[in-house]
């Protein structure tokens, strides 16, 4: 918790060009000194004006936890999800304020292997969501009450997706298909000389 | 229970313990339908992505592209003419109504009535026909378009819909009488599937389901899109919290819909369909939450471009899958008889859970 | 069988009273759609009336558009912009010529994978590939679901032009297709 962070930014409604916006104060007040450092949202961020906060697996339980107790609470999670940057991992937690349309979304980067705390204690929501990304994307959320596969089968290998995952024929689970390989030879259609 | 068990709406696993006649807990065995939706769309590009966007929840096909077609015009910052926009309210309204017309049949065959489910599809078949007059298939329409629909409606079709808004309420209070009043079904369903508003907080419920439980939560009324905000209609909510409120629920908005169908009947305007696109849709690199109401809650896709023409990321946050999640919670203390009650008034999509 | 429900007699009879005017009005308005104009459909009909038919513009079965002037007789250009948009890689084209004589040699297009999600007809330049309201193709094999040139051939005779509502093209603007090379 030491880290006071270099202007952690929301972005607010891009038309255009990306711009980036500082983090109100309000919300510096609030959570600032719980977001990642070198919190840059430089890609645009969610347009239509959703404030978005980014922050370190560490941070993200007392983050959450700050975030419902607020006086207008963000006690609602909506959604969840994981995302693939290439180099790190991302968990999206998509937060409502009761049910009125306000949306929040707070992001927690991570190593391809990382852990982020689990988030069922809060809302049993997080259950599923949570274990579908741990299949999905090979992170762990620690302290889950059943980390089990959720979609697919048991004994997949592989985290589908991942950038970087190869469907691997030796764990095929359905029927070859002949025709997305070779059609004509499939259908018995002698090669002719092409042109 | 299951996976192939007749009152599953779909391919669905219940694991249950029970103890002699009582349920002691549900664990819902979820993915036989899994084909990785979101991972088919980081390799297509975004017009070829909309036909899968139907198959997320087959019922509400119009919905999905909906939510779809939202993101990534917004992505693009394309604005759909009037007209269309009118076009595509009216579209999502009409699935509404089929939706809850397969949910009303499909939970009176699950408390043991069948007439009902032949009367909700005859009335569904007119919506059908419509569909197909217009969108040129009759589950999986593929109607939308990024900046556009397929084609205009064709000509009879408003006449069509007029016929449909006319003849609907009277059918309504039919099924009302034949099934809703009716001693047994009551019996069934009233007091049965308690789901208390704070539970629907905790599991992230959204839709009829929370609107039985008193939640006067619509994302059409929440964050309105297109043209809902000149729209008159009423968000029903009932206080009992049972699958019986949740049928009223469903019940009264199929009203409601009629209502929007109508006031879009009278309102719409004339003009062009499509905005002109890109041949390529090449989105700046940027990230789009949209939500729209599907008849089984709040409907949201994230989607993430990184300046290429297919999707970086696509996300759809579906309804059924929250709601499913819920479901042990509805049924703690409740009969084996009762579940299947129980499920067939959550009105699960398990094209919707599985994705 | 519900737990709170009251069980003294009064109570049951009361029930048994009210389930039974359940039941007539159930009846009642069973009666009532019994005299209504049915809606079934008898398939196939044996009244020798036409079977159903889609409207048109319903993504059926698939046809090529002949036309005589063109070489192998169709109006195909082989430009594969279908092929390139189909979202499932559900046809496959061989071209052959050079130029204005580009045409397929082999168009395969395997329907037990096809969507029907008509991008394919959007999108092609010349109106070549359209999809029918042949709705009975149905079979028993899934080898037989593959449609080759001669039966799209065959099925566009009876199709002179793309059946389709006022349909919208998206994109207005195309690459001439015949200085494209196969991909």
């Amino acid at each position: 918790m030491s880290d006071q962070s270099q202007e952690p930014q929301a972005p607010e409604e891009v038309e255009e060009t990306p711009a980036v916006v500082p983090l109100p104060d309000e919300w510096q007040a609030v959570v600032g000194d719980l977001l990642a450092e070198g919190n840059s949202v430089d890609q645009g961020g969610l347009r239509r004006g959703v404030p978005e906060l980014v922050t370190t697996p560490d941070q993200v339980l007392g983050l959450l936890e700050r975030l419902r107790s607020l006086d207008e609470p963000y006690n609602r999670l909506t959604d969840m999800c994981g995302a693939d940057l290439g180099d790190h991992l991302q968990v999206l937690y998509f937060l409502c304020q009761g049910y009125t349309g306000k949306l929040l979304v707070v992001k927690v980067n991570l190593a391809r292997d990382g852990e982020v705390p689990t988030a069922t204690g809060l809302w049993p929501v997080a259950n599923w969501p949570e274990r579908e990304i741990m299949e999905m994307f090979g992170m762990t959320f620690t302290g889950h009450p059943e980390p089990a596969h959720l979609l697919l089968p048991e004994g997949w290998v592989g985290y589908p997706l991942r950038k970087d995952y190869v469907y691997d024929r030796e764990h095929e689970w359905t029927r070859p298909d002949p025709m997305r390989e070779d059609p004509e030879q499939a259908l018995g259609l002698e090669e002719e000389d092409s042109e | 229970m299951g996976p192939q068990h007749p009152s599953t709406h779909g391919v669905l696993r219940l694991i249950l313990t029970i103890d002699g006649e009582k349920v002691r807990s549900v664990v819902p065995d979820i993915g036989y339908l899994h084909s990785s939706l979101e991972k088919i769309a980081e390799q297509l590009d975004y017009r070829q992505y909309l036909p899968y966007a139907d198959r997320y929840d087959y019922l509400n096909a119009m919905g999905n592209e909906l939510c779809y077609v939202r993101a990534v015009e917004t992505l693009l910052g394309i604005e759909p003419t009037p007209r269309c926009q009118w076009i595509r309210v009216m579209m999502a309204e009409m699935n509404r109504i089929a939706s809850h017309l397969v949910y009303y049949g499909a939970l009176a065959i699950d408390t043991g009535a069948t007439t009902v489910l032949l009367y909700c599809f005859r009335e569904r078949e007119m919506l059908l026909n419509l569909f197909e007059a217009a969108a040129g298939q009759r589950l999986m329409y593929h109607y939308f378009r990024v900046g556009g629909l397929r084609n205009d409606l064709p000509p009879d079709f408003c006449e069509g819909l007029r016929a449909f808004c006319k003849v609907f309420p009277r059918m309504v209070a039919e099924y009302d009488k034949l099934l809703t009043k009716n001693r047994i079904f009551r019996s069934r369903t009233e007091s049965v599937g308690y789901l208390s508003p704070e539970t629907a907080l905790a599991y992230g419920v959204t839709g009829p389901c929370l609107r039985g439980a008193g939640v006067p939560y619509d994302v059409r009324r929440a964050d309105p899109y297109y043209v809902y905000p000149e729209l008159e209609f009423d968000v029903p909510t009932y206080t009992e919290s049972d699958s019986m409120a949740r049928h009223l629920v469903r019940q009264e908005e199929m009203l409601q819909s009629v209502r929007i169908l109508e006031q879009c009947l009278d309102h719409l305007p004339g003009g062009e369909v499509n905005v002109k696109v890109p041949r390529r849709l090449k989105p700046d690199p940027g990230e789009v939450y949209a939500r729209v109401e599907s008849p089984r809650g709040e409907l949201g896709c994230y989607l993430v471009s990184d300046g290429s023409d297919h999707p970086y990321r696509l996300h759809m946050r579906t309804p059924s899958y929250y709601n499913l999640q819920a479901y042990p919670e509805m049924c703690t203390d409740a009969w084996i008889a009762d579940l299947v009650a129980i499920l067939g008034s959550v009105d699960i999509m398990l094209g919707d859970v599985d994705r | 069988m519900r737990k709170q429900d009251d069980t003294t007699f009064l109570a049951l009879l009361g029930l048994i009273a009210e389930g039974a005017r359940s039941i007539c009005v159930g009846l009642h308005i069973t009666a009532i759609n019994f005299f209504r104009p049915s809606v079934c459909e008898r398939y196939p009909r044996r009244d020798g009336k036409p079977d159903w038919q889609p409207r048109p513009g319903y993504r059926g079965d698939f046809a090529l558009i002949s036309d005589a002037e063109r070489p192998g007789g169709l109006r195909c250009i082989a430009c594969l912009q279908c092929q390139n948009i189909c979202p499932d890689k559900c046809i496959h084209i061989t071209p052959t010529g050079k130029g204005k004589e580009r045409h397929p040699k082999q168009f395969l297009i395997d329907a037990g994978l096809c969507m029907y999600c008509w991008l394919c007809v959007e999108v092609c330049p010349v109106a070549a590939l359209t999809m029918t309201p042949d709705y009975e193709t149905s079979t028993d094999r899934p080898e037989k679901l593959i449609r080759t040139l001669e039966q799209l051939r065959e099925r566009g005779k009876e199709y002179p032009e793309p059946l389709k509502v006022e349909m919208a093209r998206a994109d207005a603007t195309s690459v001439a297709p015949t200085e494209r090379r196969g991909d």
